[in-house]
């Protein structure tokens, strides 16, 4: 009986101990008086039932923007930004290696090829290829000129210039520090959302500078001009798989213009073809992004902003049409989806703190979304065949963001192997790296 | 003794007979209802039909069961039988004259509720019906359609017929079955039966063809306003058709125009009806079916079109509008009846429309573009007790203080209405 008892004991310690190291720890600090919390680096989130494990170690890192391709070695490997450089982590056992000190480089991506860091400094686009370790210049940038995206064959990348240059009232201003802190040598993410974002959008889009959206072959560093234009673009996107095909943004207030536009960067003088044409006042699409397999763009469609909002997606080689519509207060800040394509991301939002004008309530979460068809009733009419296939999401939360501050976007992209979602967040605090998983813990 | 006679109803006039009929603050919405139908099994007008009479203080009300004709004072609530011969179909009450028109035998009349005395005005076509009179009373629109053996065989309430009694004693309502009604509509839709659109000279009885073709149509509706503006629908399952139409009834060869087109598969634009000014078609907009729900408009005038999106996967039975423009009436829906699964709908409802604010910056092209709104709903009556198969058909009341509906909600099938304001 005493035995039976001490073994009840021991059992219950045991428990205790696991679970407790799933728990953040807190103590008051005997010297300071402070609070101290001590979070776990891996933990199965209460109210998801979804194991999240923290992939950085440096308070201020962050992966990189969602529509940015991060992965390399397989897969197996992705890449971080941290204040100190870059770095590379091992996605099965979170080893980081430190790829770059300093903050003079900005990555662009990875290859989808040759997994190689693309990254610019100094006025070149360089490279390093993890499993070498080596670094090369590639090409050199034209004046002015900057680089976003990269081709799937890696024998093109993407950008834009503003002839005679930004002026200095219209470029961007620093915006508030966000709760966390910035994250260094990440342009691309810096301060994604501020009061003055906005107002200094609209000045920009009224400029109607002259801009070039130019490519540069990196074989021979020739510079080719794709598109000449007094439109502010932006958002360079390669087709994952058609190496040819680029992707870009009519950059502004999302109301004012039709946003998303594609072109063939392996033809003479090719015309831009626009993906999707506003019918509504107040209508926007955004936040666009290729599908893995490079047969979809999808995009935030909000039909009107904030009221009405759907995952869209456009087939440039069939023209066929996805909508997906989103149930109400599930509006995401960003989507993505899974590398196999069955799958969609959300980033959750949050109405305070930000200025965005989405409006959805009980949102802060890292969503799971599923896709459902609407079905065809019996008797399809010819006409049919060119109209849109409306369906639906199913929503599932995968990690509470209650704590998060909005003003950071957790940018979610799905692994490789689809297993899991990468996003960052500063519901601890500090900007960390995090991955959930997608399946529920057993 | 027949002077007498013809003094009853004036004498009931003055009686208080408000008194007769229940009257209560639904205790779920604080909203008054009144039942306005003295007789059981007296109904309301379709939706779209105009039922008014008497420069608006009282209603049209129809005994399906017989084919007579009520008529209610809407400020007393007085019931009236000013036609009690039977077999009568009434299209709708004239605007200009407040004369009810019917269909009997063949034949369109016009009845003075006021005299109780009708006319007879012009012969029905042959292997015709008709739909709507235009609102200076000069022209009745209709369809004909050639052998048509399956909505006939098919289509329950026939001029006159009985409805079938179901168990429970309920009466069976305008769902006879979703699934005969939509195989029957698929039949109909598919066999593509000569269908020509026409109207009739109410003082000539000539009859001009609009349209001729094979497309089912139906649901004319004259604009209340415009004499020679007529809407009218592509009948069938509506994920099949683009459904709602225009065609201006006063010009020769006049081209159809269409108020909808569709861009999605089952995408639906349904249950059509005009504005009191006769300035916007409003209609039942799904995109696609029972996932994303809109009351859709179109300005017959300027072609300017609004979108009043629904909150949370409400959807309604039928929309209407209030004379004035300002607010919009819903019927509510039973997930258990109706594809859309709307929670928590059961509910007559009034709908307050808010347009969605254009931020700074118009850009050129906006100037063609939907402008979007949201519906604000607010529960005017509990339906929980209603029986969907029979569809309430909410109208607002001429002076926009009241929504008139019929209900089996306290059993037998009866007419009533509810106001608009909150009972104090």
């Amino acid at each position: 009986m005493r035995r039976l008892g001490l073994c009840l004991l021991l059992l219950a310690g045991a428990a205790l101990r696991a679970d407790e190291l799933e728990r953040p720890r807190t103590w008051i600090d005997s010297a300071s008086g402070h609070r101290v919390v001590v979070f776990p680096r891996s933990w199965i989130d209460p109210d998801t039932g979804h194991r999240v494990t923290q992939l950085s170690t440096e308070p201020g890192s962050a992966c990189l923007y969602f529509t940015q391709y991060c992965f390399t070695a397989g897969g197996a490997k992705m890449v971080m930004t941290t204040p100190r450089g870059i770095d590379l982590v091992a996605l099965r056992t979170g080893e980081i290696e430190h790829v770059f000190q300093g903050a003079d480089r900005r990555v662009l991506q990875t290859g989808r090829r040759s997994g190689a860091i693309y990254y610019t400094s100094g006025g070149w686009l360089c490279t390093y290829d993890p499993a070498t370790r080596e670094t090369r210049q590639r090409v050199k940038l034209p004046a002015g000129g900057a680089v976003f995206s990269v081709n799937s064959d890696e024998t093109l990348v993407a950008g834009s210039l503003t002839v005679g240059g930004e002026r200095r009232e219209l470029s961007q201003r620093r915006p508030p520090q966000p709760r966390g802190g910035y994250q260094l040598g990440d342009g691309v993410q810096l301060g994604d959302i501020s009061p003055s974002k906005h107002a200094q959008m609209d000045r920009r889009f009224d400029a109607h500078l002259p801009m070039v959206l130019f490519t540069l072959d990196l074989r021979t560093g020739a510079y080719r001009e794709l598109l000449r234009t007094t439109d502010w673009i932006d958002h360079f996107q390669f087709s994952p798989t058609d190496p040819g095909l680029l992707m870009y943004a009519h950059e502004g207030r999302q109301w004012r213009l039709d946003r998303i536009w594609l072109i063939r960067a392996d033809q003479e003088r090719p015309e831009p073809r626009l993906v999707h044409q506003r019918t509504m006042k107040m209508e926007l699409a955004v936040h666009e992004y290729w599908s893995a397999d490079g047969r979809w763009i999808w995009y935030d469609l909000q039909k009107p902003i904030s009221e009405d909002c759907w995952i869209a997606g456009y087939n440039p080689y069939t023209q066929e049409r996805r909508w997906y519509h989103l149930p109400p207060d599930r509006w995401s800040v960003h989507y993505n989806t899974s590398p196999d394509g069955k799958l969609f991301s959300g980033d959750g939002s949050d109405p305070i703190g930000t200025d965005e004008l989405a409006m959805a309530i009980n949102a802060k979460w890292i969503f799971l979304f599923r896709p459902e068809l609407v079905p065809d009733q019996p008797g399809e009419t010819p006409d049919q065949a060119r109209m849109i296939r409306a369906g639906r999401l199913v929503p599932e939360k995968l990690v509470n963001l209650s704590e998060h501050d909005y003003s950071i976007e957790p940018n979610a992209q799905f692994t490789p192997d689809g297993q899991w979602l990468i996003f960052r967040s500063n519901f601890h605090g500090p900007i960390e790296v995090y991955a959930v998983e997608v399946a529920r813990a057993k | 003794m027949k002077s007498l006679l013809r003094l009853l109803p004036a004498l009931a006039g003055l009686l208080p007979a408000r008194a007769a009929l229940p009257s209560w603050v639904d205790p779920d919405t604080g909203h008054r209802v009144v039942q306005l139908s003295a007789d059981p099994s007296v109904e309301s007008l379709y939706f779209t039909q105009y039922a008014f009479t008497a420069g608006g203080s009282k209603m049209v009300m129809t005994v399906p069961r017989t084919g007579n004709i009520d008529v209610v004072t809407l400020a007393t609530g007085e019931n009236e039988h000013v036609y009690t011969e039977g077999r009568a179909r009434v299209v709708q009450t004239g605007r200009k004259t407040g004369a009810i028109y019917y269909v009997k035998g063949g034949y369109l009349y016009a009845l003075d509720p006021a005299t109780k005395q009708s006319r007879q005005l012009v012969k029905v076509p042959d292997n015709g019906g008709i739909a709507a009179i235009n609102c200076d009373e000069t022209l009745a629109a209709g369809t004909i359609t050639l052998n048509d053996h399956i909505s006939k065989d098919s289509i329950r309430r026939k001029e006159g017929a009985a409805p079938k009694i179901l168990p429970g004693g309920i009466e069976q309502g305008d769902i006879p079955s979703q699934v005969d009604k939509h195989a029957m509509m698929d039949r109909r839709l598919a066999a593509r039966l000569p269908c020509s659109l026409f109207t009739i000279d109410l003082r000539t009885g000539a009859v001009k063809i609009l349209v001729q073709g094979t497309d089912w149509l139906n649901h004319q509706q004259f604009s209340p306003t415009d004499p020679g503006l007529l809407i009218y629908a592509h009948e069938g399952r509506q994920w099949k058709v683009d459904r709602v139409w225009l065609i201006r009834a006063d010009r020769d060869g006049a081209k159809p125009m269409l108020v909808h087109q569709r861009t999605m598969r089952m995408e639906i634009a349904v249950h059509e009806f005009w504005s009191n000014d006769g300035q916007w078609v409003w209609y039942d907009l799904q995109t696609p079916l029972s996932e994303d729900f809109w009351v859709g408009g179109y300005n017959v005038k300027d072609g300017r079109r609004v979108w009043y999106h629904l909150p949370g996967g409400l959807w309604m039975v039928h929309y209407n509008v209030s004379p004035d423009g300002t607010l919009f009436s819903g019927d509510g829906s039973d997930p258990q009846i109706h594809y859309a699964q709307s929670k928590d709908a059961k509910w007559m409802f009034l709908l307050r429309p808010e347009l969605i604010p254009d931020q700074p910056g118009e850009t050129p092209d906006q100037a063609h573009m939907i402008q979007a709104g949201r519906f604000v709903p607010e529960k005017l009556v509990n339906l929980a007790k209603h029986d969907y198969s029979l569809e309430p058909n909410g109208m607002f009341s001429p002076d926009g203080k009241w929504v008139i509906f019929r209900s089996n909600f306290r059993g037998p099938i009866g007419v009533f209405a509810v106001e608009v304001a909150k009972a104090k």
